[in-house]
């Protein structure tokens, strides 16, 4: 039918009586990578477990490459990397990775293939405790490539390692996966690690966890439709006003807003909008300046929410004004 | 380079303890020794038949054997059908299937060869012909006694199994059954194998069971040979050491180190049990069913109907008083003998296998063997207060803990292990004094280990019968030992009546235990 | 607090031993404080739960503490006693058979006793070196289960008939077994004795740790015979009415039909031997005498005391020996374990 890998319509999980997600309409085509980005606790380690066949939804479908998704685990043909590797502490690492081939034609080749790609032929022998955690993880996404599964659901798998690590190992990842072919979920909670290897990122937010908005990542970060999905997609200033015929007043004056857009709303001023002068007076407090290899960093406090801002030169001063220099994106309340 | 520890004393103490810990447990050593040397007899001791010893030491190994392969298997079953599946009344079950602990082997095998003779209870029923005795019964008995202690430590080895390894494996198209036969069962391998060395020492050990099924092993052997004079007595104690020791190192080396150092896991979710096929069902029922109503029902359908129809010849008081105060003595001179080694071991941040090693070795030895050893040595002390001394209760308290010395090692050991040097620095630097340390860091941490220590010796000492049996001051009787004696005067009403008192109170003690280690988690 | 707990724990094994032996005094030395009672050491293989109301009464009417060490084996007790030699502190040895005793005097560890109170018995129960005395007399009989068993052995040598094969019991621990083979090895002559003896262990008799046991294994099926003393019987169906077992006699003048001695002496190496005559005085007395009688079922040893209404009395069908006879312990457990019974 469709090229879609993956389709979740209105799926909703739920442990026993407490529902943990509701509400997820996700599509994800063939050697597409989509990450679910969210706080913790918001349920998207369910959404995972859920397409690989660990849970069932309470309601809500599930499709996969086309076809309802009921099949038990080992059956349906979805590669899974955990955020503690989950290695078989007791089989080599080519045994690992050998695993999911269970002694077929062409295994070996396959398995020396992948440590190769992977640098792990040095390893081969050695068992998972020998291992760093670096090389765990890629072990992990060895071993779940092996089989050629067409989806890889990978649960935080960067959470337990290094963060220079984290980074290094992120593209490494999306490039194994990108040759193999295969399409890619990701579910994490750090943004800069989905934006990074995504094509489009699905927010999640809330309690139960509610999918706010999908699109790919500039588009999420420009132009959010929720106070949430501005907030995870990067740095802002979220500052109520009055919108009429694309402009807006607040507090800080006079914007121009992006959209048509009439009555309540809140403006999405980000840190490449802002324009920011010392004020005695200013509603900006200046918490906290640092340098940060390149540039001066002022985390200001404004009603409640704080934000990050970078500028070429340091701002002495303990208050600051603010105006904007671009047309700002506005959502309506 | 290890940074000074702040408590010297702890140190210093370590290791006077760790020189008396050896002196102690060489002292049975010493009795058999002095046993062999120089035996007196009135009578003419009984002749040495090899062969009679070759089948006492090929019994006792079979036995053990054969007792560990069918606990291992239906305890591991048990622990299955407990974490792993959910059925009406798995829950119940499982949790009934653990309580035939409390029952001391020799009543168990008192109660069932009564219970299952020809005209007994059941046997009636099951229309037995054959008496209830000897090899076959034993490693029945026993199997019914150790698969609880099989399916504590496999279903605690379940529980903490990563699920993430076994979705992982789902994941690559495994399927459940090769899951279980290559990723469960390898990684239940260190709790297997130190669930069999716990059964094969207990089996190659028991004296209770054994003696009451007239079986020639080892154990019983010795207990019978003992006071008669002559060297049949020691021999066979130098054999049981021989015999036992090589078991227990070769447990250790299987089981690895476990127990003391997986103390973190990474719990995965919701771990709710599966719905197996109803024939799956109706066979863990039946199995779990029958083991209960021999391990449990049975018995304690008898010795309540003894303790209250038939009237006791003897006042219960004496024993009650007596066990009472044997089990807390020994139970905290268990915690100082077995202590001294863990907080040594624990030092040299566990590095001292061997002296680990020697303190299983220890308990591992029969209480047979060190009821006897330390009676042949205050036998020869002297007449005097030192003998006085001995023989009113500290060669008793001594082999008491020399026995269970492992019990509180086991459970002082993770908590000295875990115990943060640097909280320790933390309170110093906020101006501590060692005392304060004391009473307000280490002691804390430690005190539910300590707890479950005493209350585990606790139990082991209430239920323990050779040591007590051969080391008890004249004219003193324990629950344990009035049970033993009534069986062998038949007299039922009193067993009935001291049985039911000792597991009221093994009952208590085991509540408390759990309660304790479930705060602890 | 913590740290106080353990700075005891170290010192409680040795305050708390001390503790536990006070209970019984264990300080065996002469020199007690002021105002303590005399103690009386009694070693005793005859069941505690029997004789220790017996020997309290003593105590308690006489003033003195009592000592009881018990052993189900009387031959162990007397090693100890051996081993312990004079500084054994045993003021009284009471044993579930003579023979064990004429043992101990051979050996030259007992005293010899005052006429006065071997003359409380007849000369049947009294021992001819005077090392003991008897306190009462055990019929040896078939405790068997008239359901199962429709003709039981009228002798003892029909008891190792291959027909009761696996079915009969025995207690080759017992003092009592010991004494009646010993009585064998005199009357059949060690040869046939030693052939019974082997046809019995031919038969896979079952093995018990003593004689009651073996009525209830009767009554439960597990046994249909077994070789014990006749008071067994009656003190389990005092407890259990339920019990089905019942005594069967060997015939007049048979080697089965015996009265097995138990009896008492006093040690050489005894402190308090005024008093330990003092406590055979009172075994001996009515009072002891008709305590045996009553509670254990036994046949006094004392004339003119009255049986339980339950006991037959001893009549002529007895084999009549030499009290001698059933002395040679050490002869009867030399061919026990020759033949590997025992």
């Amino acid at each position: 039918m469709s090229a879609n890998v993956l389709s979740l319509d209105a799926v909703q999980l739920a442990y026993g009586d407490t529902v943990v997600t509701e509400g997820i309409d996700l599509t994800i085509k063939a050697g597409e990578w989509v990450s679910i980005l969210g706080p913790s606790g918001c349920g998207k380690s369910s959404i995972l477990r859920a397409v690989a066949g660990f849970m069932e939804p309470s309601s809500g479908s599930i499709e996969l490459f086309g076809a309802p998704a009921t099949a038990p685990p080992e059956r349906r043909g979805v590669g899974m990397v955990f955020q503690d590797f989950a290695l078989f502490n007791h089989l080599s690492v080519r045994d690992n990775i050998g695993f999911g081939l269970k002694g077929a034609a062409g295994a070996e080749v396959r398995v020396n293939e992948l440590l190769k790609r992977c640098e792990l032929t040095d390893l081969a022998d050695r068992l998972p405790a020998h291992l760093s955690g670096g090389q765990q993880q890629r072990v992990g996404l060895a071993r779940a490539l092996a089989p050629r599964p067409k989806l890889l659901l990978l649960d935080e798998p960067f959470a337990n390692l290094d963060a220079d690590l984290r980074g290094e190992l992120g593209s490494w990842c999306a490039q194994q996966i990108q040759s193999e072919g295969a399409a890619a979920l990701l579910v994490t909670h750090d943004r800069r690690e989905a934006m990074a290897l995504s094509d489009r990122i699905a927010i999640v937010d809330g309690s139960p966890g509610r999918l706010q908005q999908v699109d790919q990542t500039q588009a999420l970060y420009q132009k959010p439709n929720h106070q949430a999905v501005a907030r995870m997609t990067g740095e802002a200033l979220l500052v109520p006003a009055r919108a009429a015929d694309q402009r807006a007043r607040s507090a800080f004056g006079d914007h121009d807003v992006l959209a048509k857009i009439e009555g309540s709303v809140t403006l999405v001023i980000r840190p490449e909008h802002m324009d920011l002068v010392p004020d005695a007076n200013g509603p900006l407090v200046v918490d906290h300046s640092y340098f940060d290899a390149q540039q001066w960093m002022h985390r200001l406090r404004y009603n409640g929410q704080t934000v990050t801002v970078a500028q070429n030169q340091r701002l002495n001063a303990d208050r600051l004004s603010l105006t904007t220099r671009s047309p700002l994106w506005a959502i309506a309340r | 380079m290890k940074t000074p520890s702040p408590a010297l004393p702890l140190s210093l103490a370590a290791k006077l303890g760790l020189l008396g810990t050896a002196a102690l447990v060489g002292l049975p050593i010493l009795g058999l020794g002095l046993a062999w040397a120089y035996p007196v007899g009135l009578i003419d001791a009984p002749p040495i038949h090899t062969d009679r010893l070759v089948e006492a030491t090929s019994n006792t190994v079979m036995l053990a054997l054969l007792v560990t392969v069918f606990a291992l298997v239906l305890g591991s079953l048990f622990a299955w059908i407990q974490v792993r599946w959910t059925f009406p009344g798995s829950a119940l079950l499982t949790r009934l299937s653990v309580l035939p602990l409390v029952l001391p082997s020799f009543l168990l095998a008192a109660t069932l060869r009564e219970g299952l003779a020809p005209l007994g209870s059941l046997g009636e029923l099951l229309g037995r012909q054959e008496r209830f005795d000897g090899f076959g019964a034993t490693v029945f008995v026993l199997v019914l006694s150790c698969t609880p202690y099989v399916q504590l430590v496999v279903s605690a080895a379940l529980k903490r199994l990563p699920r993430h390894t076994e979705e992982a494996a789902q994941s690559l198209g495994a399927s459940p059954s090769r899951i279980v036969r290559e990723i469960v069962l390898p990684a239940l391998r260190p709790a297997l194998g130190f669930a069999a060395l716990l059964v094969l020492v207990y089996a190659a050990a028991d004296f209770g069971a054994v003696a009451v099924m007239d079986t020639q092993v080892l154990t019983y052997e010795l207990y019978q040979f003992a006071g008669r004079g002559g060297v049949q007595a020691p021999l066979i104690g130098g054999l049981l050491i021989v015999a036992i020791s090589p078991l227990v190192i070769l447990g250790r080396r299987l089981g690895g180190d476990y127990g003391s150092s997986e103390l973190s896991y990474v719990r995965s979710g919701h771990t709710a049990g599966q719905r197996p096929a109803l024939w799956v069902q109706t066979i863990g029922t039946a199995l779990l069913g029958t083991y209960l109503v021999f391990a449990l029902v049975l018995p304690l359908m008898l010795i309540t109907r003894w303790g209250v129809l038939i009237p006791a010849q003897g006042p219960l008081i004496g024993p009650l008083i007596t066990t009472a105060v044997v089990g807390v003595t020994a139970g905290l001179a268990t915690l100082v003998l077995g202590g001294f080694p863990a907080a040594l071991v624990a030092q040299s941040k566990g590095k001292r296998g061997a002296l680990e090693t020697l303190t299983f070795v220890a308990s591992g030895v029969p209480g047979v063997m060190i009821g006897f050893g330390l009676l042949q040595l205050a036998l020869r002390v002297p007449q005097g207060s030192l003998r006085s001394f001995a023989e009113g209760g500290a060669i008793l308290l001594l082999g008491l803990a020399l026995r269970f010395a492992s019990h509180s090692y086991a459970a002082l050991k993770p908590a000295l292990l875990t115990q943060s040097e640097q909280s320790i620095e933390a309170a110093r630097l906020l101006g501590a004094s060692r005392w304060r340390v004391w009473r307000q860091v280490r002691g804390p941490h430690l005190a539910p280990a300590l707890a479950s220590g005493f209350l585990l010796s606790f139990v082991a000492v209430v239920k323990e019968l050779p040591i007590t049996l051969m080391l008890i001051p004249a004219g003193h009787t324990t629950l344990a030992t009035r049970i033993f004696d009534a069986h062998e005067d038949a007299h039922l009403g009193d067993l009935g009546v001291a049985a039911l008192s000792l597991l009221g109170m093994v009952l208590v003690a085991q509540a408390l235990l759990w309660r304790w280690s479930r705060h602890e988690r | 607090m913590r740290c106080l707990s353990i700075v005891c724990i170290l010192a409680a094994t040795g305050c708390t031993s001390k503790d536990q032996s006070t209970p019984s005094a264990a300080q065996a030395e002469p020199q007690a404080a002021p105002q303590a009672k005399p103690i009386l050491t009694v070693y005793s293989g005859r069941s505690a739960l029997l004789v220790e109301p017996l020997l309290k009464k003593f105590a308690e009417k006489r003033g003195v503490e009592l000592k009881l060490r018990f052993d189900k084996s009387t031959e162990k007790l007397a090693n100890r006693l051996a081993m312990e030699g004079d500084q054994s502190p045993a003021d009284v040895f009471f044993a579930q058979a003579v023979g064990y005793l004429s043992l101990l005097g051979e050996k030259g560890l007992m005293q010899t006793l005052p006429k006065k109170l071997t003359e409380k018995v007849p000369a049947a129960y009294r021992s001819a070196s005077n090392y003991w005395v008897g306190t009462s007399g055990r019929l040896r009989v078939m405790v068997y289960s008239p359901e199962r068993v429709k003709n039981p052995p009228k002798t003892l040598a029909e008891l190792a008939d291959p027909r009761f094969k696996g079915r009969v019991g025995w207690a080759p621990g017992n003092a009592s077994l010991h004494a009646h083979v010993a009585a064998l090895q005199k009357h059949w002559g060690a040869d046939k004795t030693s052939a019974w003896l082997k046809a019995m262990q031919d038969n896979q008799p079952v093995v018990y740790p003593k004689n009651s046991p073996q009525v209830r294994a009767v009554s439960s099926g597990e046994i249909d015979i077994g070789w014990v003393n006749h008071y067994y019987l009656h003190k389990i169906r005092a407890q259990d009415t339920s019990l089905k077992a019942a005594n069967a006699s060997f015939s007049p003048g048979d080697a089965g039909n015996l009265v097995m001695l138990a009896g008492i002496g006093i040690p050489k190496a005894a402190k308090n031997h005024q008093i330990a005559e003092e406590l055979i005085d009172f075994i001996l007395s009515d009072e002891g005498q008709n305590y045996f009688a009553q509670k254990a079922y036994e046949y006094p040893a004392k004339s003119g005391i009255k049986l339980h209404p339950e006991v037959a009395p001893l009549d002529n069908n007895l084999l009549q020996l030499p009290q001698s006879a059933q002395t040679d312990i050490a002869g009867s457990l030399a061919l026990l374990r020759a033949l590997r019974i025992q």
